[in-house]
Formats: structure tokens, sequence, C-alpha cells
């Protein structure tokens, strides 16, 4: 009888303590960051347009790697666009490119080089198990202000 | 000594005889001549002249018919007078058959044909109702009266339907654009003194089959005519008016529905005249074929059915408009229309739905070149309106009309979809085939997730085409293109914020080949 008790008790212990091993966390943020496919998010945005009449619709087409892999998401310069993506753990070369509305021709055209933010690239390091969000905030004069940030 | 003078005698006795007895050759006019009693005797083929000696004087002259036949008369012009003549045909009172007045000064009128049988007719000369009345007591006018034999031709006075002359369908009949004026016909609401011709046949159709009626007039110099066909109740069933000089009319497939008598009625426009070229008027009646149109079907009420995708038609002149509707056996579907015409003819071809909307437009094309719509969708039954810019009215302006299934799978091409507001929706489709349906097409498509999505496209025209692909944003702004030549496969991404339109826009065409893009969720 005590031998059986002993045993039920070893086995509630094994699976309490199976349910509660430290990489259990780890496991489920990787897969939800591979089931949303982003452990990168690039965000752009312009934090000192105050006049209406500068803020044109406009999106960033984003390269890694000098590969053009996708484009942000499409808003006013002053709103924050977003592009995602998936990478492996390494070190990437992020690049963008800025791109706004033509209105007489209901199209997108590439902004000139010399409008472009700058720097209009950075390098960032994708560490497992994080989401790294890389902040370009650009001023008047184009001049792009880099921030990174890590979420888990 | 009186055998020498012999000679002498025979020629002064010669002489003598000659001069007694030659008449002149003409007759003059005996006054008083002022009322149809008093109206003096003029041999056909005579002249007679005779004198306006004052303000009021009339003229009447009596002619002897012996034999059914045509009659002229030819009355010379004098100087600062607008004379007239009055033709009639003697009865209780007389009866006026034709009034000539060209309304102009010094100059001669024609009566060019009137058709008489045996009696007697009057003839009165007189001063035109449109001058101040004068008279010229120095000059005589000459009148001369022929006829002829009467042989099958148009039998004047023909100007109203109640005297339109018979004519038997086969038979060619002959008539004259003369006289350019009609005063008896001053109270017609539209043109006021035109003279017309009218003609009539009788029509008797078997257990209700429709006849088919080619009608046309031959071209006369110095004429434009125009040739007008009227139903039974005196309706107008179909007019041909090519606004031409010296070219002919013609009324191809004219559809005749009921039995009764029909009437054809020619004019000249414009008050223009030949005295000396006759019109040759031809009517010919068959059996209609459904597979040709029947006229008049100028507008939707009157379309003729397509019955088994295919119909032959004829332009009968340069504003005829033809309209056919087709309601396809095999139900909804995409089909492909061809419009093939005759060399000389460019026609240019309107579709329109169950709602009278106008679906397409293809493009006018080189006189000769079909035209092809290759994507029509029809889901209850369409309408198609045809008509030409070029006609030349001695040139065969016949087409055919096809209009044929066509089975490809993924055709998701509506038309019309040349706008956003009209852009086909994709829903989950993740292939699309279309047509550069018209010279210049423009297809939208619209593109809607839950989310954003990454999509590869692969785009490729057809083979003899050349197509740009736009992705747009969620207002339609063009994002990205990419063009597509000779059938070429492109390929890209785009990111679709939730929603996009495809744009397909045409820059070379393809009738024959769709158009196909893969869409790859990524």
């Amino acid at each position: 009888m005590i031998k059986k008790g002993l045993f039920f008790t070893l086995l509630l212990y094994v699976l309490s303590g199976c349910s509660h091993a430290p990489d259990t966390i780890s496991t489920e943020t990787e897969k939800d960051i591979r089931d949303i496919n982003t452990n990168l998010r690039v965000v752009v945005y312009n934090d000192e347009i105050t006049d209406p009449k500068d803020d044109y619709r406009s999106f960033y087409k984003v390269f890694i790697n000098k590969i053009e892999e996708g484009r942000t998401t499409i808003g006013l310069e002053s709103q924050k666009k977003v592009f995602e993506i998936y990478l492996s753990p390494n070190r990437h070369l992020v690049h963008i490119e800025k791109w706004i509305l033509d209105e007489k021709n209901n199209r997108y055209v590439k902004v000139n080089n010399v409008d472009q933010p700058k720097p209009d690239f950075a390098y960032v390091d994708v560490q497992e198990h994080k989401i790294l969000e890389l902040n370009f905030s650009i001023n008047l004069s184009n001049s792009a202000s880099i921030s990174i940030d890590y979420h888990r | 000594m009186f055998y020498k003078l012999l000679p002498t005698i025979f020629i002064i006795t010669g002489l003598l005889v000659f001069t007694f007895s030659c008449k002149p050759g003409y007759d003059r006019e005996q006054e008083p001549n002022n009322t149809f009693a008093e109206a003096n005797d003029l041999t056909i083929g005579r002249p007679m002249q005779g004198m306006i000696d004052s303000v009021d004087d009339v003229d009447y002259y009596k002619i002897f018919v012996e034999s059914r036949s045509v009659l002229s008369a030819e009355l010379t012009g004098l100087r600062g007078i607008n004379l007239s003549m009055k033709f009639f045909k003697h009865d209780s009172p007389p009866v006026l058959l034709k009034h000539i007045d060209d309304a102009r000064k010094s100059s001669p009128e024609f009566l060019t044909n009137v058709y008489v049988e045996p009696g007697i007719y009057y003839i009165k000369v007189e001063q035109g109702a449109r001058d101040p009345k004068s008279a010229n007591t120095e000059n005589y006018y000459t009148l001369r009266v022929k006829t002829r034999d009467y042989f099958y031709e148009e039998k004047e006075p023909n100007d109203t339907p109640e005297q339109a002359t018979e004519i038997l369908p086969g038979h060619d009949m002959r008539g004259y654009f003369s006289p350019a004026y009609n005063p008896m016909n001053s109270d017609d609401p539209d043109h006021p003194y035109r003279e017309y011709d009218w003609f009539k046949f009788d029509v008797q159709l078997r257990h209700d089959r429709p006849l088919s009626a080619e009608i046309s007039i031959s071209g006369v110099p110095n004429i434009d005519s125009s040739l007008s066909l009227f139903d039974p109740d005196l309706e107008l069933i179909t007019r041909s008016e090519h606004n031409r000089t010296g070219e002919p009319e013609n009324l191809s497939n004219v559809g005749l529905t009921r039995s009764g008598t029909y009437y054809i009625r020619t004019e000249a426009k414009g008050y223009m005249v030949n005295y000396d070229t006759p019109y040759k008027l031809s009517v010919n009646l068959n059996h209609h074929n459904p597979l040709y149109e029947l006229e008049p079907n100028d507008t939707i009420e009157q379309a003729n059915p397509i019955k088994d995708g295919l119909i032959y038609g004829d332009f009968g002149h340069q504003q005829d408009i033809d309209v056919f509707y087709y309601k396809p056996r095999e139900g909804p579907g995409f089909y492909r229309v061809e419009l093939t015409p005759s060399p000389s003819i460019n026609p240019e071809m309107r579709i329109l739905d169950a709602n009278e909307n106008t679906v397409a437009e293809p493009g006018r094309r080189e006189p000769g070149s079909t035209v092809i719509y290759p994507n029509l969708h029809i889901s209850e039954y369409v309408y198609f309106v045809l008509s030409t810019g070029l006609f030349i009215p001695d040139k065969s302006s016949e087409y055919a009309l096809n209009v044929e299934r066509v089975e490809i799978k993924g055709l998701v091409d509506y038309e019309p979809n040349d706008t956003r507001s009209e852009a086909v929706r994709l829903e989950d489709r993740d292939i699309i085939k279309g047509f550069t349906s018209i010279e210049g097409d423009v297809d939208f498509f619209l593109l809607e997730f839950n989310t954003r999505k990454r999509i590869e496209f692969e785009a490729a025209g057809g083979k003899n085409s050349h197509i740009k692909v736009s992705i747009t944003d969620p207002m339609g702004y063009t994002i990205s293109e990419y063009e597509s030549k000779e059938g070429r496969t492109v390929t890209f991404t785009e990111m679709i914020d939730q929603k996009g339109y495809i744009i397909v826009e045409s820059i070379l065409e393809d009738y024959d080949n769709p158009y196909i893009i893969n869409l790859r969720k990524k």
C-alpha cells in the first residue's frame, strides 16, 4: 500500500515537474514567432511633420541583405509604417527605400536619392527567441535616427 | 415658141403650187382660248405658238389621244414671264393631273412623262404664281407635245399613294425624277412642293412565312435620291438615303411580315431634276432565310434573333443600323463574337446587356477586317447594334456575325471591368484568365484578405500580346507594375494590405489567347 502511494506521488512529481520545465516558455515564444512569421519588425515614421501639406502617403521598400523582401504598410509620413519578416538568427543588413504617392499619376514613385533618409540602412543582429524592432525616426531634413529594441 | 417656154411655165407653176400649198411648220393659237370650252385643238407632234398678250391671258389647248401612251410637253420660255402649264384630263369638270412650274422667269417648262389613255386632255398655259404677272406682245411661246408608246414604266401622275403605279416584283420599272417642283404638293409639312413617285406591289404570305424584299433604284446624274418602303397601313418601314448625287439607293433584306399592298416612294432631294435619264426601280421578293437579317431591325424593339450563333446581314445604306439579339441555348457563360465584313465596309459593334446597358464597343477596324470580341459574358441575352462608317453604294456591304461559346477554365474577365468600381472580385481564386478584349482594354480585379498578405504573382500575356500588370494599394494607387510581351512570364511579389487591385492594361491585343495570372500566397 505504501509502495503504491509512493509510486503515484513520484509520478505526480514527475508530471508536475515536466510542466514547469524552464525551456517551455522559450519554445512557445519561438513557435509564436514562427507562426506569425516575424522576428524582425522595421518601423519607419517622420516625427517632425506638422504641416499636412508635407505629409504624403508613402511606404518604404525593404531590402534585406540587398534583396528586396517587401514593403512597409502604407500611411502618411507622420504615421508608423511597419514591415515584418522572419529571419534566421544572424547579422543582417536592412536597407529602406522611400516611395511616395504621385496623386497626379495615381501611382507611387521612388523619391530621389537626395531625399531618401540618411542613413537608409542598419546592421542588425537577429537573435533566437527574440523579436527585433528596428526604428527609423526621420526628421524634416531626412535625417534618420535609428534605434533597436528586442522583445521577447 | 410655146414649146420653148414650156420649162419656164412648169417652173413658175410649180413654184406657185408650192407657195400656196405650203403651210408653216407650226400652228398658232386663235384667241379667244381662255376657257376649256374655247380650247384650241393641238396636234400631237406639231408645235403651237401662243402669246401672253395681256396680264390675265391664259391659253387652253385640247389634245386628242388615240391610244395608251406616254405624253410629254415642252413649253419654251418667254422673256420676262414666269410661264407654267397645267395638264388636265377631260371630265366634268376637267381633272388636273399635273401642274408644271419651275417658279422661274424666262425659263422653259417640261412635262417629261404623263401616262394617257385614249381620250381628250387639256393643257393650260398661264403665268406662275410666284412672280407678278405681266404681258409680252412681242414674242411667242412654243408648245410642243409628243407621245410615245407606253411600255411598263411609271404612270404619272403617281404623286400620291392613291395614284401609285403597280410594279411587278422581278420586273424592273422606269421612272423620271421630274418635274423639279410639284405645286400640287404644297401641303407636305416636311418637303413642300416635292415631287414624289409612288409605286405599289401586292404580297400574299403563305402560312405567315415572311418574305424578304430587295428594292433598289439606280443612280441618276445630278440627282440625290432617296427610296422608302411603306407597309399596307402606309407606315414607313425603312428608308435608304445615301446623301450622294448620282448614286443608287437600295433596301436589302426588308422583312414583309404580313399580306397586303406595300408602297414604295422615290424622290429627288433639293428640287433636283433630270428630264433625260430615267431611273430603274427593282423589286425582288424571296422567302426569308432565318440565317439572314430581316429589315427593319434598326432598333432594340425590332432586333432580329440570332438562332444558331450565326447571322448574315447587309448595310442597305450609310445610316443603316442593324440590331440583333442572342439568347444562347447553352445558357450563361463566355462567348466569342466575330463580325466579319466584306472588304468595302468597316463595321462598328456595340454590345448591350439585357438591361440595354453597353457592355462593350469593340473599336472600328480597317475595312474588311474582322471585329472580334473574345470574352462576352452572357447571363441571359445580349443585343448587338451594328453600323458602318464606310459605305460604297455599288459595292457589297454584307457581313457575318458569329457568336460561339468559349470554354476556358479560370476565365473571370467579366466585362465591363474597366474601372475600380467595376473590378471583378477574385475571392479565393488563385488563377486569373482574361482577354485583351478591345484596343487599349483595361481590366480591374479586386483582391481582398482578412490580413496583410504577401503574394507572388506569375503573369503572362497571350502569345501575340503586350500587357502591363499593375498592383495597387487599397485605394487603387499603383504600387508596382510589370510588362509581359509575346507570352513571356513575369514573376513578382507584392504585399496586399488586406485589399488591392490587379490592373491588366493592353498595349498590344491578342484576341485569340488569354492572359494568365497565377497567385501564390507566401
